[in-house]
């Protein structure tokens, strides 16, 4: 059960999309494409949208870790979008609240 | 390509080695199947031809001998039957071990291709028998390595010295071993410090990055640095030492068994749940932080959280491993079940119970991340003779010199509230035992904190009777101390060298007020019902000697270094 990651880019925003396990599977995957997405011109910042997401664990927080600090040194804006039941919990015990947008 | 051609023909063995020779290959020959075994094994070919048909030994029998003397590496047997044969000898030749045939007379150009074919797949074979050595290699080289980490591992999670009335632990890994770590030490002022960690993942990575924190919580515990600093100091540690992807979740505990007091600091770790006696949940400390290791120093944010215990209960930390173990239909078992498990049962079952309930829902399985569980005892009233098993080892004798300290502390100093561990490591580095310097931290933290609580921060202690008001005043205590601008403590330690042992004598004033030391002083130790109050009576009963001076700003007391037969 890998992880599918849809990337749609809207006018230099780009959503990162994900649907289902997002584990230490996943990781390499994950890093990869927003790996391209950061060197792309254009982007303002990057929307990881949670929707389809039904697990993650403590090594899926770690690469959003990494995504900010990324993001960061290339002057991007990272949010976490559509955090809903599990994921938001999972979320709010790490208190990343105080990290990333979350909505 | 050096290949075994066999066979009693000798004009068809010329005409066969001469097709070999001609095409690049090597070629070894035997006249029967016997012979054909034994040049096998002396000049180890990479095919055989060999007829169906010979004397001696047959080509059938031949080639089972030579498929197990060739068990290691794959060595193709080619048959060469008659013409005339039927499928019997097919059959039979594959029984035996044969990989291909030929017909006799041998079609030349159909013998080249097959060659090519054999030796493609040759090739094949070895590439893949080598990766398989690779892969033996590396899974022995990868067992030497986790034989060494948990070795190291075991010697990092020492024993807890701790009696198991009072603390129980568990872990259980979801790997070969596991990146939770729970760690539990007494502080020189009889407190119990705890400290639960789980590292991002689970496995050898995982545990690498929880391996600086036991060291540093004992070494810091044994110091007498509160939970705050010890929290500064790995976040500091696990951020330097490890990738950014990594981060360690923890929770910190000080528990105060004679004032009731738990204090928590919970960064990215499931509630501490404390739990009454007939199972009602009393408090919880949610997750308040982020995990150690991702925010700088500067950032961090250190404040805990006090809960006084008025009736007696029981503290469980534990791993989101527990409340996350999924059985084999993937359900978790969940928060909720932990609370219904715990308030069913009688406290002294509630630990193993909970043990019992998570084991059942994995069902033998290995949870996918490591679980652990760890309860405390906290009674209203704990026996002596327990409290005094916590202690730190016992050190070496007091060495004998006259020597003095003297510190002044202005305000933004008294902010920083490390004045205690410092002096106390001073002291024994001077070479105070740890029995006395025990002790002397209990009196210079009574005496320090009510210099700084009533003399610089002019607090009330009659506002600590009641439990509410015990909060109400380390807000109010958290809130004076960070506006705090002026003021100052002066400390003078001074060790009067006699033959006996001799004495030390503590002085320390501060730039308060003062207060009415005579009627605390004059009150009966049963009555005196105030945290402080009872403090001055603890300090009274460890020392020879305690005076008020001035204005009661300043506070002299003597403390003998002779016996240590005193009652604490």
């Amino acid at each position: 059960m890998a992880l599918n990651i849809k990337v749609r880019n809207k006018k230099g925003r780009v959503r990162l999309a994900l649907k289902g396990r997002f584990d230490f599977h996943s990781n390499a995957d994950f890093r990869r494409v927003y790996e391209e997405e950061l060197q792309g011109d254009g982007s303002q910042g990057i929307e990881v949208d949670f929707r389809g997401v039904d697990y993650m664990d403590s090594s899926a927080l770690g690469m959003l870790l990494l995504l900010k600090s990324r993001a960061g040194d290339v002057n991007r804006e990272i949010s976490l979008v559509n955090c809903t039941g599990t994921i938001r919990q999972i979320l709010d015990v790490v208190n990343f609240g105080k990290m990333f947008a979350i909505t | 390509m050096k290949i075994l051609i066999a066979t009693e023909t000798p004009a068809k063995l010329k005409r066969l080695e001469a097709d070999c020779i001609q095409q690049g290959y090597r070629v070894v020959s035997a006249g029967n199947g016997s012979e054909a075994v034994e040049k096998f094994s002396d000049a180890s070919p990479d095919l055989v031809l060999m007829d169906a048909m010979m004397p001696v030994m047959g080509g059938y029998e031949a080639t089972t001998r030579i498929k197990a003397l060739s068990s290691k590496k794959w060595t193709p047997v080619i048959l060469m039957t008659k013409q005339t044969s039927n499928d019997s000898c097919q059959i039979q030749g594959i029984e035996a071990g044969a990989d291909d045939y030929l017909t006799t007379p041998v079609n030349l150009v159909l013998l080249k291709e097959k060659l090519k074919v054999m030796q493609r797949m040759i090739r094949m074979q070895d590439a893949l028998h080598c990766k398989m050595n690779e892969l033996d290699d590396y899974e022995e080289h990868t067992k030497e390595e986790l034989v060494l980490a948990r070795h190291v591992m075991e010697r990092i999670v020492r024993k807890i010295d701790i009696d198991e009335t009072l603390l129980r632990r568990w872990i259980l890994p979801a790997e070969g071993f596991s990146a939770d770590v729970i760690a539990a030490a007494a502080t020189t002022g009889n407190r119990l410090h705890v400290i639960l960690a789980d590292g991002t993942g689970h496995g050898l990575a995982a545990a690498l990055c929880v391996m600086p924190v036991t060291e540093t919580f004992y070494a810091m515990t044994g110091r007498g640095f509160p939970i705050t600093s010890i929290v500064q100091e790995l976040n500091q540690k696990i951020k330097h030492l490890t990738p950014i992807e990594r981060f360690v979740a923890a929770t910190l505990v000080s528990i105060d068994w004679s004032g009731r007091t738990i204090e928590v600091w919970n960064g990215g770790g499931p509630a501490t749940r404390f739990i009454s006696e007939d199972g009602r949940l009393l408090h919880s400390w949610e997750s308040k932080y982020l995990p150690l290791g991702i925010l700088g120093n500067d950032q961090i944010e250190t404040k805990t959280e006090i809960y006084r215990w008025d009736e007696a209960g029981q503290l469980f930390l534990f791993s989101d491993g527990l409340c996350d173990a999924r059985n084999e239909s993937g359900g978790m078992f969940g928060e909720e079940r932990i609370l219904k498990v715990l308030a069913k049962h009688p406290p002294q079952e509630r630990f193993e119970q909970l043990k019992r309930s998570v084991t059942q829902h994995l069902a033998g399985d290995a949870g996918d991340d490591d679980i652990s569980l760890m309860s405390i005892e906290c009674p209203l009233y704990l026996e002596k003779s327990i409290l005094g098993k916590i202690g730190p080892e016992r050190g070496k004798s007091f060495a004998p010199g006259h020597w003095k300290i003297d510190v002044s502390l202005d305000a933004e100093e008294v902010k920083k509230e490390n004045i205690l561990p410092v002096l106390l490591t001073w002291l024994r580095q001077i070479g105070v035992s740890e029995k006395h310097s025990q002790r002397l931290f209990l009196i210079l933290s009574e005496l320090y904190n009510n210099a700084v609580d009533h003399g610089l921060l002019k607090l009330d202690s009659s506002l600590k009777t009641l439990s509410e008001g015990f909060e109400a005043y380390l807000k109010e205590r958290s809130r004076r101390l960070s506006a705090l601008d002026a003021g100052a403590i002066n400390i003078h330690i001074e060790r009067i060298a006699e033959v006996d042992g001799g004495r030390l004598c503590l002085k320390i004033k501060d730039s308060g007020e003062g207060f009415d030391f005579l009627k605390i002083l004059k009150q009966d130790p049963g009555d005196i019902v105030g945290l402080s109050g009872r403090g001055l009576g603890l300090v009274k009963g460890l020392t020879k000697e305690m005076i008020y001076k001035n204005a009661g700003n300043e506070v002299h007391v003597v403390y003998e270094l002779k016996s240590a037969a005193v009652a604490v």
